[in-house]
């Protein structure tokens, strides 16, 4: 594979990935957040 | 049952994430990618992730959330009582694709079971498969898996989440195994170059772009209103933008390992046959070639099993929310679960039963609804506008129960972007249906005409239509009748 497809492919797989992973993180903090304000989730 | 509710964020996520990966993650994806370009087309896939399924994903659980009804209620109280018809297009349309799904995930089983006995080592793939579909044993499957979905929607969403929860993250696994097993095939990385390396001037092609547009409107569940069926059940105080953005990732993260496990797969195999293997279409990739390579490959059988296990759970998922849509439909209309899942799943098993004994009639059935499916997209965006995009932003999705602070540039999405996209998509899809056939392309019962797709489409608006009033009443009479239930 060429060095643009090797880029292409840390890029895309970087981005929908790692951005999954980003927003998995984001919403077990948040869900950490909501039990310690009010003791309760829903 | 009318207190129902996800237990938390995550039976949501789980229970959503299997709604959206099905089987075009695993054997649309890879095949549609490799034919447009590869790298090229991941860019404008990433692209309308963003411009298309993110903003309907909103939509759809705003309006979940706010209505706590199926398609039908959620459109008559955010957009108006002149609109039940567009809801119940959007309910028809999840429905008419649930009946031949069925089929598709009775294959899947089918498969499943071959594999785990062995019945496909040694034999002619394509004999089986002739062998198979289209014969009455594909109806026994057909019902097999309904009557499976049913025995899940039949627990109300607690069922929806206790079997989320194990098949999902067993789904996810499976696939990220079989994708380090193909990368790790000897002559793996000529799948990688042909899937990622980009060729820019192919970015020129509105071609494309349209392609890329049609696999998020199609492989993401934007715009079905089954998002919608589930965001009916979530927290009152639950996030909408975020967790649209989770799922339009996770599921966008699977079709990219579906793609490197497909094409990392047939590249090391089978290079010779790579151009005839990526347009063999989905059941000649999925049920004819990959039995093939995985014959080829070391410890092949015990992958194979593994794959059309995870392509069972896609399809079963998937399958389950597009029952308990429909049967959401009718409970807000006045049936119990019990009855309205019954009616749901006979009608299901009865409407599909011609798509399992006919690959004509599956093939006329997804082109009809697949193209459908797009329209309920626009449907979603006019309910949006006539509600007031900004007033949903602000009343509604940023309602200070959120994680993420949803902007302006949704509204920009909704009210200008989505349209524009839902129409250019239908005009595209019926302008090169017509060059399929120039003879016989406005015939209705040719299988792949326009002619077909419009005069299905003209049957169901039409009735739908004239029994707008009907379905308002339906509504309203059911609330009435729980008003009375609730004692004082």
């Amino acid at each position: 594979m060429t060095s643009l497809g090797w880029i292409t492919m840390v890029v895309i797989c970087g981005f929908v990935w790692g951005g999954f992973g980003w927003f998995i993180t984001w919403a077990i903090g948040a869900e950490r957040r909501k039990s310690r304000g009010d003791g309760s989730s829903s | 049952m009318a207190g129902e509710r996800f237990s938390n964020r995550w039976g949501l996520i789980l229970a959503t994430l299997g709604m959206a990966v099905g089987t075009g993650n695993i054997w649309r994806f890879p095949r549609v990618a490799a034919s447009n370009g590869g790298g090229s087309f991941l860019v404008a896939w990433v692209v309308f992730l963003l411009l298309w399924s993110v903003p309907l994903m909103i939509v759809e659980f705003s309006f979940g959330k706010r209505s706590r009804l199926g398609t039908v209620g959620a459109f008559v109280k955010l957009a108006g009582r002149r609109w039940a018809w567009m809801g119940a297009w959007v309910a028809v349309c999840a429905t008419a694709i649930m009946c031949y799904y069925s089929v598709v995930a009775g294959w899947c089983l089918r498969y499943l079971g071959l594999s785990l006995s062995g019945g496909l080592a040694g034999s002619d793939p394509q004999a089986a498969w002739d062998g198979f579909a289209a014969q009455p044993i594909a109806v026994f499957f057909h019902l097999l898996a309904m009557g499976l979905a049913t025995a899940v929607v039949f627990f109300g969403v607690r069922g929806i989440e206790k079997v989320a929860r194990v098949l999902i993250p067993t789904l996810f696994c499976l696939v990220i195994v079989l994708a380090i097993r193909a990368v790790t095939l000897p002559g793996a990385e000529a799948g990688l170059a042909f899937l990622f390396t980009p060729h820019w001037g192919d970015l020129a092609d509105p071609r494309l772009w349209l392609e890329a547009l049609t696999q998020n409107a199609w492989d993401t569940g934007a715009g079905w209103g089954l998002i919608l069926t589930y965001a009916i059940y979530m927290r009152v105080r639950e996030d909408v933008p975020l967790n649209a953005f989770l799922i339009g990732f996770g599921n966008n993260s699977m079709s990219l390992l579906a793609g490197i496990m497909v094409l990392c797969t047939v590249f090391a195999i089978n290079p010779a046959a790579q151009a005839e293997i990526v347009g063999a279409g989905n059941e000649g990739l999925t049920f004819i070639w990959m039995p093939q390579l995985f014959g080829a490959m070391p410890g092949g059988a015990f992958f194979m099993i593994l794959f059309f296990l995870a392509l069972s759970f896609a399809a079963l998922t998937s399958l389950i929310s597009m029952l308990e849509l429909a049967t959401r439909v009718l409970i807000d209309s006045g049936l119990p679960r019990r009855a309205a899942l019954g009616v749901v799943a006979g009608l299901g098993f009865g409407v599909g039963i011609p798509s399992a004994l006919s690959m004509s009639v599956f093939q006329n059935q997804d082109w009809v609804w697949g193209v459908g499916l797009i329209l309920s997209g626009l449907f979603f965006a006019i309910a949006a506008l006539l509600h007031g995009v900004e007033r949903l932003r602000k009343d509604t999705i940023n309602d200070g129960s959120g994680d993420l602070v949803l902007g302006r540039w949704w509204t920009v999405c909704i009210a200008l972007l989505v349209p524009v996209e839902a129409v250019v998509l239908m005009v595209w899809w019926l302008y090169q249906a017509r060059g399929w056939d120039p003879e016989t392309w406005l015939d209705p019962l040719q299988p792949f005409s326009v002619g077909t797709v419009l005069v299905q489409w003209a049957v169901v608006l039409a009735i739908l239509c004239l029994a707008n009033g009907w379905l308002v009443r339906r509504l309203a009479t059911d609330r009435e009748s729980r008003r009375t239930e609730v004692p004082s």
